[in-house]
């Protein structure tokens, strides 16, 4: 079931104007929505471009950097999303759902098909962290507790990684983070929920002498 | 900036985990270079989008043809590349190595697509090579690889030979350099494989003179070439470890030189090649006989062992007239009767260089010392 109310607010917005001929200036006096800017993106504007890519580059490259190992793929990963963004950028039309949840779509499948070329090559049960690789402890996150919250993250279940990331990391609701998955919004939040269980029990376990 | 249009509300808890979580959003940071580079690259692309400037760096070609038609593109490279890397690590390889075998096959293949009229370039090449190969396998102290290259050789001889143009200059010109080149093995031998190569040597001279290639071919124990003795002394032809009699590289005498030459006999003087030309002379040094040469030499093609000379067999008192000093850097060509003066003893400054234009002392077009080589 797809949650309709995210585009509710754009929409209205949208009422009164022809946004899409319009550039991003003469949509908003005030800050605009990312909706509003892949909308004047769409036709062609440069500066929305701009504007739509501070905005998103951040929470993707948190996304992707939660998923992948390495700092290097996180980077590799983020650039080939925003390649695919900008490429369809110009036939961009608002069809009623938030740009945002395309985007991560895009940044979702580009990490399912990295840890699908990845697989092969890791061994079985390897969930143990590399105790200097440059793990997400390079990304910034430093620290024996974030160690262990990574090492006990990767111990969950695909879906539970992936509704942690977009949750936590990205800082999506859960209705936000269903749109992104194609999951009903009680999904996510049993998929979160059994998710923090997990990673308390993860933790508990490891903090025993 | 809100990602979904409305604002999210922070998620507040009390829990340690939730906490943790949470604070993951302000640790995950892309690197500030990466962004601003990302940044623009975005943008330009963009912009190449917006004008329809974009160019996939993939070709939509190889997009469509699959993992099957992508496997075999490769391969199909990879295939290409390392043959191209076998042909090439071939090129240098000696006998007895592994990719031995694919150049002798290149060298085979050269010959099957070569015009006719190149052929015997091809086939002087082919010697050279082998000479080189030998050469080689002598410094390395592979001297029984190298002495079992003779067969080899002498079938090469006997191709170039059979290739060339009958008394051409140049075929002879060739094989004279060739045969030059192996007698200076002889100096890297050792004297179980020196015998060997003298024979050899001494076979492949012998074949040279029999097609025509020297005027004296027809006359037993008056060879035109053969292998110099290591002694450096001018030994009689019989030299102990030849096995043939007609041999014996002979001393060029200069035609204007007073004094008669050992040569006019049977054997001429012996010693070993110099290092200096391991090659022997070139082509324009072993045609420019003219001033010392009557119009004999010039109605009859020269024999090869007077292309094959050895310059250092020369003595000063045989050296040609019309090349008789050599200074450091330069060459004169004196006239014939110019007055003999010495101030040092040393014969080859005998002759001050005059100055351009002085008459008839010219400077050696060469400007390196010529060593007695006419």
């Amino acid at each position: 079931m797809q949650d309709h109310s995210l585009g509710a607010t754009l929409r209205a917005t949208l009422a009164d104007v022809d946004a899409r001929q319009l550039p991003i200036a003469a949509i908003s006096a005030v800050e605009p929505t990312v909706d509003e800017l892949a909308i004047a993106a769409g036709s062609g504007d440069v500066e929305a471009v701009a504007r739509l890519y501070d905005a998103l580059v951040d929470p993707i490259y948190r996304y992707v950097a939660v998923r992948v190992r390495h700092r290097e793929d996180a980077q590799d990963l983020t650039q080939l999303v925003f390649e695919r963004i900008v490429k369809a950028l110009p036939r961009h039309r608002y069809q009623g759902r938030p740009f945002a949840a395309w985007a991560f779509r895009i940044a979702r499948n580009a990490v399912i098909d990295h840890q699908r070329r990845l697989r092969p090559t890791e061994p079985l049960g390897s969930v143990e962290e590399p105790s200097n690789g440059p793990g997400l402890e390079a990304l910034s996150l430093h620290g024996e507790e974030v160690r262990e919250l990574r090492a006990a993250i990767r111990r969950l279940t695909p879906d539970q990684q992936e509704a942690i990331a977009l949750r936590y990391a990205v800082g999506l609701s859960a209705e936000e983070a269903a749109t992104v998955m194609g999951r009903r919004a009680g999904t996510i939040r049993g998929l979160t929920f059994r998710a923090i269980e997990s990673l308390r029990r993860h933790m508990s376990d490891a903090g025993r002498p | 900036m809100s990602l979904f249009s409305r604002s999210l509300p922070p998620p507040t808890t009390d829990d340690a985990i939730e906490r943790s979580l949470t604070s993951l959003r302000s640790r995950i940071e892309p690197d500030p270079l990466f962004r601003r580079r990302l940044r623009s690259e975005a943008i330009n692309r963009f912009v190449a989008a917006r004008e329809q400037l974009a160019i996939d760096p993939t070709p939509a070609r190889l997009q469509n043809i699959g993992r099957i038609g992508r496997a075999c593109l490769y391969a199909s490279v990879a295939l290409a590349t390392s043959a191209a890397g076998v042909l090439g690590a071939s090129q240098e390889s000696l006998p007895g190595d592994t990719l031995y075998g694919v150049k002798l096959r290149i060298e085979q293949l050269r010959f099957e697509v070569v015009p006719a009229h190149l052929q015997g370039v091809l086939a002087a090449d082919v010697v050279a090579e082998r000479l080189e190969e030998m050469e080689r396998l002598v410094d390395a102290g592979r001297t029984a690889e190298a002495v079992a290259m003779q067969p080899t050789i002498a079938s090469d001889i006997d191709h170039l030979v059979t290739v060339e143009a009958a008394g051409s200059s140049e075929s002879r010109d060739r094989i004279a350099r060739h045969l030059l080149a192996l007698g200076a093995l002889i100096d890297k031998l050792p004297a179980s494989a020196e015998a060997a190569v003298r024979a050899g040597w001494d076979d492949l001279a012998s074949r040279g003179a029999g097609d025509g290639l020297s005027p004296d071919h027809s006359a037993p124990g008056n060879g035109a070439v053969s292998i110099p003795s290591t002694s450096g002394s001018g030994s009689a032809g019989g030299d102990g470890s030849s096995g043939s009699s007609n041999a014996g590289v002979r001393v060029e005498p200069s035609r204007s030189d007073p004094r008669p030459s050992e040569a006019d006999g049977d054997l001429g003087t012996r010693g070993p090649p110099s290092t200096d030309h391991p090659r022997g002379p070139e082509p324009s040094e072993l045609g420019a006989r003219a001033p010392g040469h009557g119009s004999e030499s010039r109605r009859k093609p020269q024999p090869v062992s007077e292309l094959v000379s050895p310059p250092t067999q020369m003595s000063r008192g045989s050296l040609p007239h019309r090349i008789r000093t050599c200074g450091a850097d330069r060459c004169m060509r004196v006239p014939p009767g110019h007055p003999r003066t010495s101030e040092d003893g040393v014969e080859a400054n005998l002759y001050p260089v005059p100055a351009r234009g002085a008459g008839s002392t010219t400077e050696h077009p060469s400007g390196s010392p010529s060593h007695g080589l006419p």
